[in-house]
């Protein structure tokens, strides 16, 4: 029954069926499966696959970003029997991520979580608009090994420099990588504002994003 | 005499999109975050819950602001003889902005464009006559942030007597484009608007309060609004040219009735830019088959609508100004003929991310061979055009070189600046990119740009440091 059933959750993934990945991860815990093993046997398999079929091109967007939502709907009904276990999730890495302030566009961005997301890493977008303090809050409070900055306008990359002085402020600089991505942004930025990355597009910072953390 | 015009739509599907955009602003509505313009909104008739700041607008009230476009817009200029009127039946060109990067023709490398480098593109703009109005093409990160926007126009200003279309992206900077405005053109931005914001809509369905508030302030002063949906295909648009093209639709005439309302009777240019986004990276294809098709759908719609119009132009994907660029480029043609008064896109390339001096040249002939073919395909057609007289003179055999209808007209035959012609022994040894960068540096080392008069030179530079010295003080 349960390989049957992490058959299913993986398939629910590939499928970007959101309610039965939720609804097959609650069935898991309550016929006593580990959610460890309900996220490593079913759910990260089914992701896996995705991020397969997207890395030899048989999938694109559209299917990733709906896996990675059917992984995490998925994942928000196992974080509550994590969260009284005392078994730790494991991911490839930990992410914050948001479009600078003064800007409203976050398309970028939700694609980069999506990529990151479906490659095994936990991802917080935190949406646009998002001033230096915020992001200096929640890279506190989340400890996140990467802070991914957006910026789609040229007036708006001084942001991703503000954002960045907030963190060293703040005396969190050594504790998180910082990639910095957009139309306007450039590798010669990145390096005038002291980002430890660019990437040119969501692809390249998926890529990015595991090397450093590899690194680390 | 009306210019040619082919339809690609029927009439049934004109209907049909018009339905649905009208259905969605009904039903789905936009988000319009700017506490004035949703009160306008409701008090027109708009249904608006302010928890969501979403207004569902009703078509009797699109109808009834789309009645009260001019449907010519005046794009004035610092010398008059460049003035431009969309929608008077001419077809004009203008160059693309917001690119990052500028390429080396010569070598391929590519570096990040400079406020001294759009200096000089202004410059080169100015002298191509082609170049109808312009766009200042590169965005410019070494200026100073407080008040590029205005900076970036003061450029435009000094170094090109055309029209200048851009963004003013908040609303504090309004009041002083204005005075500048005025400075320059020695008259009021109503009488001779010599700069037009472009307003660009969040797709999907969302308005940036910012850009909108400035917008508005500058409309009620006369300032033509260029309104600038950008929606994505598969992102942030429906996946289907059906589909974005009532999205985007849909976000242009909620700008129109938002400006309208707040000051009847501006004037206002449609700009759809629909495009695609490439489905594995989400990155903006600017050249698809299935954005071109978007956007002459658009132009249509916008036709059908009569407003003023902006459609695409020569930019596209092409990491060049090479083959692909220009079969990217090829079909502007096509937004002419379904009915665009102006093109966008003149000199950039890598989804209008990068310029260079070749595809500028460049672009400006094809711009020429554009405008020259329309003027040619209409034929008045008497005896007198059709040169009867002479066909029956010359008769059957012999030829044409002596008539005297010949020798007047063979100087008014379209001549290209630098697309070869030719024996093809006279061409070797250089390429089309080398002729255009040698033409690109003789306009630029001899052509002048009239500086502005002093007293307008240094209120431009007062205007701009007040600007900066109130957002230090605010900050």
């Amino acid at each position: 029954m349960g390989e049957e059933l992490f058959e299913q959750m993986a398939q629910s993934v590939i499928d970007g069926q959101e309610d039965l990945a939720a609804e097959l991860a609650q069935k898991g815990l309550d016929a006593g499966l580990s959610p460890g093993d309900i996220l490593d046997k079913g759910l990260v398999k089914g992701i896996e696959e995705v991020g397969e079929r997207f890395g030899c091109g048989t999938f694109f967007l559209p299917e990733l970003v709906q896996g990675a939502l059917a992984m995490q709907t998925a994942v928000a009904v196992l974080q509550r029997a994590f969260d009284a276990s005392t078994e730790d999730r494991k991911v490839l890495g930990t992410a914050v991520a948001g479009t600078v302030e003064g800007d409203l566009h976050e398309i970028g961005m939700t694609i980069v979580c999506s990529l990151l997301s479906a490659a095994g890493f936990q991802v917080t977008n935190l949406g646009n608009d998002i001033s230096p303090a915020k992001f200096v809050e929640k890279v506190t409070e989340m400890k996140p090994q990467l802070l991914l900055l957006s910026a789609l306008l040229t007036t708006t990359t001084p942001a991703q420099q503000k954002t960045i002085e907030a963190i060293k402020e703040a005396g969190l600089r050594d504790d998180v990588l910082i990639l910095v991505g957009g139309a306007p942004v450039t590798q010669e930025w990145a390096d005038q504002i002291g980002a430890d990355g660019y990437a040119e597009d969501a692809i390249e910072a998926v890529e990015l994003a595991k090397k450093l953390v590899d690194a680390r | 005499m009306a210019r040619p015009q082919v339809s690609l739509l029927s009439d049934e599907e004109i209907e049909i999109l018009d339905e649905h955009t009208l259905t969605v602003l009904e039903d789905v509505g936009v988000s319009v975050p700017v506490p004035e313009a949703l009160d306008l909104l409701e008090a027109g008739g708009a249904t608006v819950d302010r928890t969501t700041s979403v207004a569902r607008i009703p078509r009797e009230l699109v109808g009834r602001c789309l009645e009260t476009v001019p449907d010519q817009v005046l794009l004035a200029a610092r010398d008059p003889k460049h003035d431009v009127v969309l929608g008077d039946g001419s077809v004009t060109f203008t160059s693309d902005g917001t690119a990052t990067y500028v390429v080396d023709d010569l070598t391929g490398e590519r570096f990040e464009g400079s406020a001294e480098y759009q200096r000089t593109l202004n410059r080169l703009f100015d002298a191509l006559p082609d170049v109808d109005y312009i766009w200042p093409t590169i965005s410019a990160r070494d200026l100073d942030p407080v008040a590029c926007d205005l900076e970036i126009q003061s450029i435009a200003w000094r170094n090109c007597t055309k029209h200048v279309q851009d963004e003013i992206r908040t609303p504090e900077l309004a009041a002083p484009m204005l005075d500048m405005m005025a400075a320059v053109a020695g008259e009021t931005p109503r009488e001779r608007p010599v700069f037009s914001q472009i307003n660009c809509t969040l797709a999907p369905l969302s308005h940036d309060p910012a850009m909108t508030e400035a917008s508005m302030v500058l409309a009620r002063a006369g300032v033509p609004i260029a309104i600038m949906p950008m929606p994505l295909m598969g992102t942030t648009a429906p996946i289907t040219v059906a589909g974005v093209t009532v999205m985007c639709m849909a976000e242009l005439l909620s700008a129109v009735v938002i400006f309208q309302l707040a000051a009847p009777g501006c004037p206002l240019i449609a700009s759809p830019e629909p495009d695609s986004a490439d489905l594995r990276s989400g990155l903006y294809i600017c050249a698809s088959p299935e954005g071109r098709a978007a956007t002459l759908a658009c132009i249509e719609m916008s036709k059908h609508y009569d407003l003023p119009t902006q459609g695409g132009g020569f930019d596209g994907d092409a990491k060049a100004p090479d083959y692909q660029n220009g079969i990217e480029g090829a079909d502007v043609l096509l937004d002419v003929l379904v009915g665009a008064d102006s093109c966008v896109g003149l000199g950039c390339f890598d989804g209008a991310q990068a310029t260079s001096l070749a595809t500028i040249v460049l672009h400006n002939d094809a711009a020429g061979l554009v405008k020259e073919e329309l003027r040619r395909v209409r034929l008045s057609l008497d005896a007198d055009s059709c040169l009867i007289d002479d066909i029956r003179a010359v008769g059957p055999g012999g030829h044409f070189m002596g008539q005297r209808s010949t020798r007047q007209q063979a100087h008014d035959v379209w001549q290209p600046s630098v697309l070869r012609r030719g024996t093809f022994s006279a061409s070797q040894g250089r390429t089309v990119i080398e002729d255009a960068v040698e033409r690109a540096q003789e306009i630029l080392a001899t052509h002048e740009v009239p500086p502005l008069p002093d007293d307008v030179d240094r209120h431009i530079d007062e205007v701009i440091a007040t600007q900066r010295r109130l957002t230090v003080d605010t900050a």
